[in-house]
């Protein structure tokens, strides 16, 4: 335990934050769009990571061609999660099956990305001027994180924008009221549930690219998914405002348990804090209801 | 399946071995032997699989009595194995109490710790206790790293390994798993037989209905999670003993995850599904490596740095196949296979599936030719016929058509099939269980029966529900800009009639429209219907709940839209003198048939119509909706008395 730490810990809890309130997004936009919890979320940090290794690195495209390749593939890799597999269950066989479904689907695309990429470390970077900016004597701040917390914030604007305003985000939420009515309204909502599958890839797929911009890219990049899930269950899994504060928590719990139990709590520290939630406030900080309770 | 066809003596002699009770106990028994004597048959590499298969069956045996039985979602396994495997570890490491003990030990903890679970599974269930088992698993397995690290570090523990006296060491753990294995399927089917399965399967069905039925859903929730784990514990210990170590780093989250796909590859609440599920599970990789050892040596070599991947990728795929392609499971496809060879020998069919199937009832004669009416007709149904659930038949035989620019009626009483009528002319989602399974429905000259409901509505039908009418998340505005409009149709136009039909929903234009009254949800529903510009619009019930004075606005509003435009307009109502005031054509139903058929005026007159719905002579107080001038008042061809005895001789 070292409290000089802490100072250290606070500022990269809120760098932390700017990339799990997206990979929370990710959770939460899919949830209210199909109700479906995507435990392959993880695994499209990865495959953005690695993608835009491929294009900038292997092949060398410039900057945005590599970003926006990256994303299109991604987001077609999720809108056919829906188009082949969701869609082709018959819809009601509860909530289990969707969750071995993305567990299978997890699988699957650790194993194509290791096949493809193998298991070693690839290296990508961000088309900025690396610079380090001392906060103080201990702390430091890199252009990276910076970049992190500006996408963030930028990347949570345009989907509440788009979900608030956007002609696809008023038939999402008609959609997730009702798929019966939504469709009786002439809404294809087989499209509607690819586009959350869609944007709910693209959304992590960023913080892969920022994510490993900043450190590096290994199938261990994936283990910021189930992260994602505990800022989305904080916040309140219907709730995109709440993701801000709930991203905040689980990066500082995490981070100050690291500071007083070592790294190897890492885990288990998120994991409390969804516990805790759960016990004591089950719809989260801002949700409206519990997702499923008795 | 009677012995129609000619049968050699032979195939009768087999079939009646089969279908002697003895015969099966004696194939049994062989079966039996076999196993028992496997050990000294296959080579240690072949016992070595069969041990781990052996092993993965408890688990898997005691993961699907949690999830597939119980349906309680949980994701921990991995958590109370290693709970096992430590407990047991401990226990004989410091104890220096026998192997028996030890794993005994191992369940007995793991049950304890599953206990403590299930307490706050009562209250939590689906995706919630998934994530609390989630959360258990990593909070568990930190915990033990903790304690690992800090007593015998890194390396985990080490077991004492056991010796068996004249066996090698796979030969006798093949007894030992295989008999553990063998007690926890017996287990199991046993108890699947007895209240506690029975309470089981009750509670997974619904919980709620399962607390009336006098199960108590406390201590069942107890028994399943306490004797599941006990088991997995068991497994856990009996796995340290077998591989020699016990370290936190063998239970990860995909050990988990590899057990819910036993569960879940193999068949979900059934015993030979987890056998079949472990088998599967564990031997894939030893089938793919068997396989690519087939292969030319250059190619072989090749793949052998990939053969992890590619084993896992397999297993991923056949996670993702089964329960998109197969829920059922291998043991569904199991028993077809038995099915179709018992059905070749002469015995019946384990499960057939062809006996849902049978919804086609004979064909009703042709029917005669539709009623002729002026107008030329929108939408039409001829002898449409829904079925719910596969099985049950709503309405059989229906035939209507809408002319263009009118206004038809539907009548009937509860239950005679008018909302199904009108689901089965818009469309259903795969979801609902629901389809035209006969007859057809015709748009605008095009067959559209088995389109989904939004491809009709593109092409110009808008059903105004009877229920769920708007989305009451969405505003007003919202809940109009959310339906798109009919290819050719006139968006602002209808906005403009809109706002001079329903000038109420002007002032209400950000008010979500759960907070709207039933009248002005009913406003903004048929709105919501007219704002694609439809060429057919059906609307469900128009004045239920709703006051006498907004029925009659709704009405004449109804009518001046179809004047104005060019909308034919399908009516269910319950309020038949209103209804058949303003209507062209009327239809009454009775159980899933037409029954009556005539323009509106003739209904209106008709003895049976004033029977059923209008209650005597009281037609006249609703007199002051003419009955519109253009409506086709041809003679009354259909309700003639011949027409009409023809029907109920038929029916």
């Amino acid at each position: 335990m070292n409290f000089a730490e802490i100072p250290n810990a606070l500022v990269s809890s809120i760098i932390l934050a700017g990339l799990y309130v997206l990979v929370g997004l990710s959770w939460v936009l899919l949830f209210r769009a199909t109700q479906i919890m995507n435990f392959a979320t993880g695994q499209f940090v990865l495959l953005g990571a690695c993608l835009y290794y491929s294009f900038t690195v292997s092949l060398h495209l410039p900057f945005i061609v590599s970003l926006l390749f990256a994303l299109l593939i991604v987001a077609a890799i999720g809108a056919s999660i829906h188009r082949f597999f969701i869609r082709r269950m018959a819809g009601n066989e509860g909530f289990f099956a969707p969750v071995v479904l993305t567990l299978g689907v997890s699988t699957v695309l650790s194993q194509i990305v290791n096949l493809s990429y193998g298991a070693g470390s690839l290296a990508i970077a961000l088309p900025i001027t690396q610079k380090n900016f001392n906060l103080s004597s201990n702390i430091a701040v890199t252009s990276n994180d910076l970049v992190t917390l500006v996408v963030g914030v930028v990347v949570m604007f345009i989907a509440q924008l788009l979900i608030r305003r956007s002609r696809w985000g008023i038939q999402m939420r008609a959609a997730a009221e009702s798929t019966v009515l939504a469709s009786q309204s002439g809404i294809n909502v087989d499209r509607v549930f690819m586009g959350g599958w869609a944007g709910a890839a693209v959304v992590v797929a960023i913080v892969g690219i920022t994510y490993g911009a900043s450190t590096i890219v290994t199938p261990t990049l994936a283990d910021i998914g189930i992260r994602g899930l505990a800022v989305a269950i904080v916040g309140g899994f219907d709730s995109i405002v709440g993701l801000i504060p709930a991203a905040l928590i689980v990066a500082l719990a995490e981070n100050l348990s690291v500071v007083f139990f070592g790294e190897s709590v890492r885990d288990a520290a998120v994991m409390i804090v969804i516990l805790i939630v759960l016990a004591v406030r089950p719809q989260g900080l801002l949700g409206t209801k519990a997702v499923v309770r008795v | 399946m009677t012995a129609n066809n000619e049968t050699s003596s032979a195939d009768r002699g087999i079939r009646a071995l089969i279908r002697r009770r003895s015969v099966r106990w004696v194939l049994l028994g062989i079966v039996l032997v076999l196993l028992a004597a496997m050990p000294f048959l296959a080579s240690d590499y072949q016992l070595a699989i069969l041990v781990s298969i052996f092993l993965a069956v408890i688990g898997s045996v005691a993961t699907n009595m949690l999830i597939g039985v119980a349906n309680q979602a949980s994701i921990g396994n991995a958590a109370f194995l290693a709970i096992g495997a430590f407990s047991g570890a401990l226990v004989s490491n410091y104890l220096g109490w026998n192997p028996i003990l030890a794993v005994l030990s191992g369940g007995v903890a793991a049950a304890v710790i599953g206990l403590i679970v299930a307490i706050p599974a009562v209250r939590v269930r689906g995706l919630y206790l998934i994530i609390a088992t989630l959360a258990l698993h990593y909070i568990v397995l930190y915990l033990l790293t903790r304690y690992q690290g800090s007593t015998v570090g890194i390396g985990g523990f080490t077991m004492t390994p056991i010796t068996f006296p004249g066996l090698t060491l796979q030969q006798g753990w093949y007894y030992i798993a295989g008999v553990v294995a063998l007690v926890t399927g017996l287990v199991m089917r046993n108890l699947l037989r007895s209240k506690f399965g029975r309470a089981w399967f009750s509670m997974a069905r619904d919980e709620v209905a399962s607390r009336a039925l006098g199960v108590n859903l406390f201590g069942q929730k107890l028994a399943v999670f306490g004797l599941s784990s006990f088991i997995l514990g068991i497994e856990g210990a009996l796995l340290g003993y077998y591989i020699g170590i016990v370290s936190s780093d063998q239970f990860t989250f995909d050990l988990a995850v590899s057990y819910v796909a036993m569960v879940v590859v193999g068949g979900l609440g059934s015993v030979a599904g987890s056998v079949l599920g472990a088998v599967f599970v564990i031997g894939l990789p030893y089938l793919v490596t068997w396989l690519t050892g087939l292969l030319p040596a250059a190619v072989a070599t090749v793949l052998s740095t990939k053969v992890f991947a590619l084993e896992s990728l397999l297993y991923g795929v056949a996670i993702v196949a089964f329960i998109v392609f197969e829920p059922r499971g291998l043991i569904y496809i199991w028993r077809r296979i038995v099915g179709s060879v018992a059905r070749r020998f002469g015995r019946r069919p384990v499960e057939s599936d062809s006996a849902v199937e049978t919804t086609e009832r004979p064909k009703a004669p042709p029917v005669k030719e539709p009623v002729h009416r002026l107008a030329e007709t929108v939408l039409a149904a001829r002898d449409l016929q829904v079925t719910y659930n596969r099985l049950s038949v709503a309405v059989d035989g229906i035939n209507l058509s809408v002319g263009r620019r009118e206004i038809v009626v539907m009548l009937g009483a509860n239950g005679a099939g008018k909302t199904t009528t009108l689901r089965g002319l818009s469309g259903f989602l795969p979801a609902e269980n629901a389809r035209v399974s006969a007859g057809e429905v015709v748009l605008e000259g095009q067959r559209v029966d088995g389109k989904l409901p939004f491809e009709l509505a593109r092409r110009g039908m808008a059903l105004v529900p009877e229920r769920e009418k708007v989305f009451k998340t969405l505003t007003v505005t919202e809940n109009l800009a959310v339906v798109p409009t009919r290819k050719g149709g006139d968006r602002s136009g209808m906005l403009a009639l809109i706002d001079e039909i329903f000038p109420a929903l002007r002032e209400l234009r950000t008010r979500q429209a759960g907070y709207l009254s039933g009248g002005e949800r009913q406003m903004l529903a048929i709105a919501k219907a007219l704002v694609s510009d439809p060429k057919v619009l059906l609307v469900d019930e128009l004045s239920l709940g709703i006051a006498p004075v907004v029925v009659t606005r709704l009405m004449s509003s109804l009518n001046d839209i179809r004047k104005a435009r060019d909308i034919s307009i399908l009516l269910v109502e319950q309020n038949a003198p209103a209804a058949l005031a303003i209507a062209d054509y009327a239809y009454v139903l009775q159980t899933g048939e037409v029954l009556l058929e005539g323009t509106g005026a003739e209904l209106l007159k008709d003895p049976e119509v004033q029977r059923l719905y209008l209650g005597g002579s009281e037609a006249g107080h609703y007199g002051h909706y003419e009955a519109s001038e253009d409506a086709p008042t041809l003679s009354a061809t259909t309700l003639s008395a011949a027409s009409r005895s023809a029907r109920r001789d038929r029916s």
